[in-house]
């Protein structure tokens, strides 16, 4: 077994940790999950007292501000909490994400600032 | 001109990786490249590891360095130069480029990255063992989510997808014959099982041409249905196949009887940019054509069928229309998925194997 052959087993062997790990966390990231949950939802980003439109809340996420969402939706509300985490902290948003999982009754997630 | 650098884009033979896994990786970019992946390279943006935020400090670092980076290797792919490198390289470029960016993340870029990172971890002495576990855990992973998830079971996501989000004809029309949520839950039962079928069959050598012929008629039917390659998902996995396939080691032989074949040998000789085919015109039996390979002899219709799927100019013919007819119907889609339809399920029913002329040792 060459080198390169562990290495690439070490690197599948990563990918089965990982889709282990997904078992434990909301999100699905990197752990083949493509196309099992289908949801809809809306982002709602408040600043200042001014509820950004969806092409605003599109450019601040760089992703779509609502429609339908295939992998989870915890993927996005990860990257939403990430940014306000980071680069929108001194915007002091507030953020509200509606959405409904797989028909299911609707859901909403708040971020407060 | 077969010597030149042109000439090595379009050659595949002679080179630290097997040909089909050449062949794959080249294909795997050109793919990456018409779905925009170098223009999407940008600076860290709401990364997986907040540490990349650093590249932040000097805006473009990251960017070019990875789009620079990418030119680079993608042309010494292609021409055929440190080839492994340049697919490991590339498939970190691509992981690194996910990984850089929460918002960029999707699964058909990923098993592009993926694919080209194991190529370049291959060698030419060996079956691409590592492709072939990769597509075996992609189905596999696929499958457990699904399983693990109850809104599979009683047909809620499928019924939300095809129903609520796509309003797809087919499942409209064929759900009202049933009572509520019946064809949802069938289809729902079918999709998991076939992915853990497909994720099994991958792993064992016996059962893997029978995987792979299932994988294709299976996403076949699913375009079929539903119009939708999900991103570029069916592309990529066409692609990764071409891995699978038992290419034929040193040259492969076509007998033909004398003064016949002339358009074939014609059309071959603009094809086999690797000069890998020998023709000898001196046949003598029933047959039209004999091809011979180190692994056995196949006849007439098959002889045909293994020539051409020993082609690589075949492949990427294959994907250069897929994407012209994309650019040229982009504005009629119906038009564009019933050609699409044609050509995929023309190309199943000609490969597709029949039980007769096994090949002969």
């Amino acid at each position: 077994m060459t080198t390169r052959f562990k290495v690439g087993l070490l690197f599948l062997a990563i990918q089965v940790g990982l889709i282990v790990y997904a078992r434990f966390i909301p999100e699905r990231f990197f752990c083949w999950a493509p196309y099992d949950i289908h949801s809809k939802y809306e982002i709602q980003t408040t600043i200042n007292g001014k509820l950004l439109s969806s092409t605003e809340a599109e450019q601040r996420y760089n992703y779509k501000s609502k429609g339908w969402e295939q992998r989870s939706i915890y993927n996005i509300i990860s990257l939403v909490a990430q940014y306000e985490r980071t680069y929108g902290a001194n915007d002091n948003a507030q953020v509200e994400i509606i959405f409904a999982v797989n028909g299911n009754p609707e859901e909403k997630w708040t971020l407060k600032p | 001109m077969r010597s030149s650098p042109l000439g090595r884009l379009l050659q595949f033979e002679g080179t630290a990786m097997l040909p089909n896994v050449l062949l794959m990786s080249k294909l795997m970019v050109l793919l990456l490249l018409a779905y925009h992946f170098f223009f999407k390279i940008e600076d860290p943006f709401i990364p997986f590891f907040q540490f990349l935020d650093v590249f932040n400090q000097a805006p473009g670092l990251f960017k070019w360095g990875l789009r620079i980076l990418f030119g680079i290797f993608a042309t010494t792919l292609f021409l055929n130069i440190w080839v492994r490198t340049s697919a490991l390289i590339l498939g970190a470029i691509v992981i690194l480029g996910l990984v850089a960016s929460k918002p960029l993340f999707n699964n058909h870029t990923f098993i592009c990255g993926c694919a080209l990172i194991l190529a370049g971890l291959s060698n030419r002495t060996q079956p691409p063992l590592l492709l072939i576990y990769q597509l075996a855990l992609v189905y596999l992973g696929a499958s457990l989510n699904k399983f693990l998830d109850p809104d599979w079971w009683d047909g809620s996501f499928m019924h939300t997808w095809l129903f609520e989000a796509r309003e797809n004809p087919f499942y409209l029309t064929v759900s009202q014959w049933f009572p509520e949520r019946y064809f949802a839950i069938f289809l729902s039962w079918i999709a998991m099982s076939s992915e853990l079928i497909l994720g099994v069959l991958f792993i064992f050598k016996r059962t893997r041409n029978i995987g792979v012929w299932i994988a294709i008629i299976f996403h076949t039917i699913l375009f079929t249905m539903t119009a939708f390659k999900f991103g570029h998902f069916f592309q990529s996995l066409a692609i990764l196949l071409i891995a699978f396939l038992n290419w034929p080691k040193g040259a492969v032989i076509v007998q033909f009887k004398s003064g016949s074949l002339k358009l074939l040998r014609l059309i071959f000789s603009w094809l086999d940019w690797d000069q890998k085919i020998k023709w000898e015109g001196n046949l003598s039996s029933n047959n039209w054509m004999v091809l011979k390979t180190k692994d056995g002899q196949q006849t007439n219709h098959k002889a045909l069928k293994d020539l051409i799927l020993y082609t690589p100019l075949f492949y990427i013919s294959l994907l250069g229309l897929d994407m012209l007819l994309y650019l040229i119907f982009y504005y009629e889609r119906t038009l564009l998925f019933i050609l699409n339809l044609i050509i995929y399920w023309g190309l199943i029913f000609y490969f597709f194997p029949s039980l007769k002329n096994q090949p002969s040792k």
